[in-house]
């Protein structure tokens, strides 16, 4: 992977996959975006339609998203999207897609982040020195996703493999940050991404206050504006800043072993 | 100075988060710091109080020494006793630009006789009226504040057969205005919640209606203003429309 000087690393962002109407725009159009808000790399997963998805579904993604890094390279950075709940296919399908230059694994919510099912992954993950971005939030509605992951679930397979990198998705994905931020602070090991539409002012704030400054990491989730304009916006030094924008990955990437 | 005037900001207390810069000083505090010149302030507490009027006194009070910089609308509720004493007060002793109405926190619908009294009123003293589509995310309400969404059919029959008030929809999404309200030409836009994904998405919703019906808003003080200012700084947009966005449009609203 080139070493590049990036000032902003976008963690959490996602691209269509190549069956898509549009996906040829949409790749573009998302790093001319990127060049609009000084983000210099773009850490891309594609979601299949089926979040439950099948080997074989979950391949045919992550081939697009290794394209994706050769059309743009050093702009796209890849997550590997996989189902834990076929075992052996998505452990085999970590090591290939780390191997082929990803930074790291994406999981959605077919289970949840403490699912024992999960553990195979996760043990892959901390051999290779990669990091683990999760989908998560936590509501006082029904979200209609059953096996949404929340801190709670953060701190318990944290304490399990305190040497995983494991990263919450989305802290302004719309759910009740308070309350993630105040469970998160249970464990220590793991990261928040800033990501989500949520612009609520203090979010931040109190993300660093209450968790430390070392554990953000600059997101978006495809909310551009939404994902800059907060980090800009919030009362934090430049270092601060800085450390959200990029220092913080940057060092985390810094951790792979292959 | 370059003007920057808000149509989305308030003052008072959220009942279900702290909010910082909730009075006029921090308000001003918070508007200084991103940059925003003006704004149309209205009250949060008289959301939740059942006769409104102590929150949007409370509101008059604070903002009396920044009336060149904050300019209030009354929260007015059609569906409780007293209101048209209470609007008559807010036009005649406070000077009020506009009014905002909460429909479905306040208990009614635009179907209802109640929201049509209102606009008799609202036509008579010639003040726009502010209608939010939403005042936070309903992922993270509190358990016991499940409102449900205004009825946009409603809000569409309600516009059209007001067409001499001027309604500013605010935190209104994209596709609702785009689908259901782009063709009422007696309907502004906060633009804090259109959706900037798509490119030049301004652009297009300004060459589809026109630009005087876009307006900046940033719901201050539960928003941090700097997405919605780099929105609008970064839009595909020429300056006379930027400026009409920024400012212009707004001040024609407040003027008329």
């Amino acid at each position: 992977m080139k070493n590049i000087d990036c000032k902003r690393i976008d963690v959490h962002y996602h691209i269509l996959d190549r069956r898509t109407y549009g996906w040829e725009n949409d790749w573009k159009q998302s790093v001319e975006d990127a060049d609009k808000l000084e983000i210099d790399q773009l850490c891309i997963s594609i979601l299949p339609e089926n979040k439950c998805a099948n080997p074989s579904e979950f391949r045919q993604v992550n081939d697009d998203v290794l394209q994706a890094m050769k059309d743009y390279p050093g702009r796209y950075l890849g997550y590997a999207f996989v189902n834990p709940g076929y075992t052996r296919k998505a452990v085999e399908e970590v090591e290939r897609c780390i191997r082929a230059g990803m930074i790291g694994v994406k999981l959605y919510s077919a289970y949840t982040i403490d699912d024992p099912v999960t553990e195979p992954v996760i043990e892959k993950c901390i051999d290779l020195g990669v990091p683990i971005l999760m989908h998560a939030g936590y509501a006082h509605i029904d979200m209609g996703q059953p096996s949404i992951s929340t801190a709670l679930h953060f701190t318990n397979i944290a304490k399990k493999y305190p040497e995983a990198m494991f990263i919450e998705a989305h802290i302004g994905g719309g759910g009740d940050w308070e309350w993630s931020i105040k469970e998160l602070k249970k464990c220590p090991t793991v990261f928040l991404d800033t990501g989500g539409s949520v612009i609520d002012d203090g979010m931040i704030n109190m993300a660093v206050k209450e968790l430390g400054v070392e554990r953000l990491l600059f997101a978006t989730d495809c909310s551009i504006y939404s994902g800059v304009g907060k980090i800009l916006g919030a009362r934090l030094t430049e270092q601060q800043r800085r450390k959200i924008f990029s220092e913080n990955f940057k060092n985390i990437l810094s951790k792979r072993k292959l | 100075m370059k003007k920057l005037f808000d149509c989305n900001a308030h003052i008072g207390n959220w009942p279900f988060r702290k909010l910082h810069n909730n009075n006029a000083m921090g308000l001003l505090r918070m508007m200084d710091r991103s940059g925003i010149t003006n704004a149309v302030v209205s009250s949060i507490d008289a959301i939740f109080y059942k006769n409104c009027q102590p929150g949007n006194v409370e509101v008059f009070r604070q903002i009396k020494k920044y009336r060149e910089r904050l300019f209030p609308f009354a929260v007015i509720n059609p569906y409780y006793a007293g209101w048209q004493e209470d609007l008559e007060e807010c036009v005649g002793k406070y000077n009020i630009k506009g009014i905002t109405i909460y429909p479905s926190i306040h208990g009614y619908s635009l179907k209802d006789d109640c929201a049509d009294e209102l606009m008799v009123k609202v036509k008579e003293y010639k003040i726009p009226v502010a209608i939010s589509l939403r005042i936070v995310d309903p992922r993270q309400g509190h358990w016991l504040f499940q409102v449900p969404n205004i009825n946009i059919e409603d809000l569409v029959c309600f516009t059209k057969k007001h067409s001499e008030v001027s309604f500013i929809i605010r935190d209104v999404e994209t596709e609702i205005i785009d689908k259901k309200l782009i063709k009422i030409n007696n309907c502004y836009f906060d633009i804090s919640r259109i959706n900037f994904c798509e490119k030049d998405i301004l652009k297009k919703l300004i060459t589809k209606s026109s630009v005087d019906r876009y307006l900046f808003g940033s719901q201050i003080p539960f928003k941090d203003p700097t997405p919605a200012i780099l929105k609008l700084q970064l839009s595909n947009i020429t300056k006379i429309e930027r400026n009409k966005i920024e400012f212009r449009n707004l001040e024609n609203q407040i003027k008329s």
